[in-house]
């Protein structure tokens, strides 16, 4: 059994509990609207039960075994990073989707990266990391010194 | 209408919910009937 179908089986069985509790009350509480309030609390409590139960069933159908899942996961996982260190660590670095890679403001071939800060309008650029290794920050215009 | 939602995960189909829809709409109908028969003696 696949754990989907472990948390499907125990909350059918904690629904099946409570309906009997709400059972157990309608036959045994004294007043009439005392048999019509508690069993709807409860009843209503087991309904939200099997709703889950439900949920979690049609949500994992054809999903295949939970442990497999993972074991997909942690493979695509290892692909892509074996893939980034092929391809060279320092490309992949940027975390933000916003960042970009651009040849360096001063001309010398390399590369540097910008980015847009998030409220302000300019961009602002980082060092250059290949050749020349001057902060560039040009946020507007170009810098001093540079054609 | 729990042992409908049930009968739905045991036989995987969808079609159970359209049962369990109706029984739930015509409960809350039947509810609310009852509720004004005891606060006023008539339903409508």
């Amino acid at each position: 059994m696949s754990l989907a179908e472990w948390v499907v089986a125990l909350l059918l069985l904690c629904s099946g509990a409570v309906v009997l509790i709400a059972a157990i009350g309608l036959l045994r509480l004294p007043d009439f609207f005392l048999r019509m309030h508690a069993p709807a609390l409860a009843s209503t409590l087991a309904a939200w039960i099997v709703t889950f139960a439900s949920i979690v069933h049609f949500s994992s159908r054809g999903q295949g075994d939970f442990a497999a899942r993972v074991a997909d996961h942690h493979r695509a996982v290892d692909h892509r990073a074996d893939h980034d260190h092929r391809a060279g660590a320092r490309r992949t670095v940027p975390d933000d989707a916003r960042r970009g890679i651009i040849p360096c403001p001063h001309r010398c071939g390399g590369e540097a990266e910008q980015w847009r800060k998030r409220r302000t309008l300019g961009r602002q650029t980082s060092a250059c990391w290949k050749r020349c290794g001057r902060p560039c920050l040009p946020t507007i215009g170009r810098p001093a010194g540079v054609r | 209408m729990l042992v409908m939602l049930a009968l739905a995960i045991r036989y995987d189909s969808d079609m159970y919910f359209e049962g369990a829809l109706l029984m739930v709409l015509l409960g809350f109908v039947s509810s609310v009937a009852l509720a004004k028969f005891l606060l006023r003696g008539e339903v409508i």
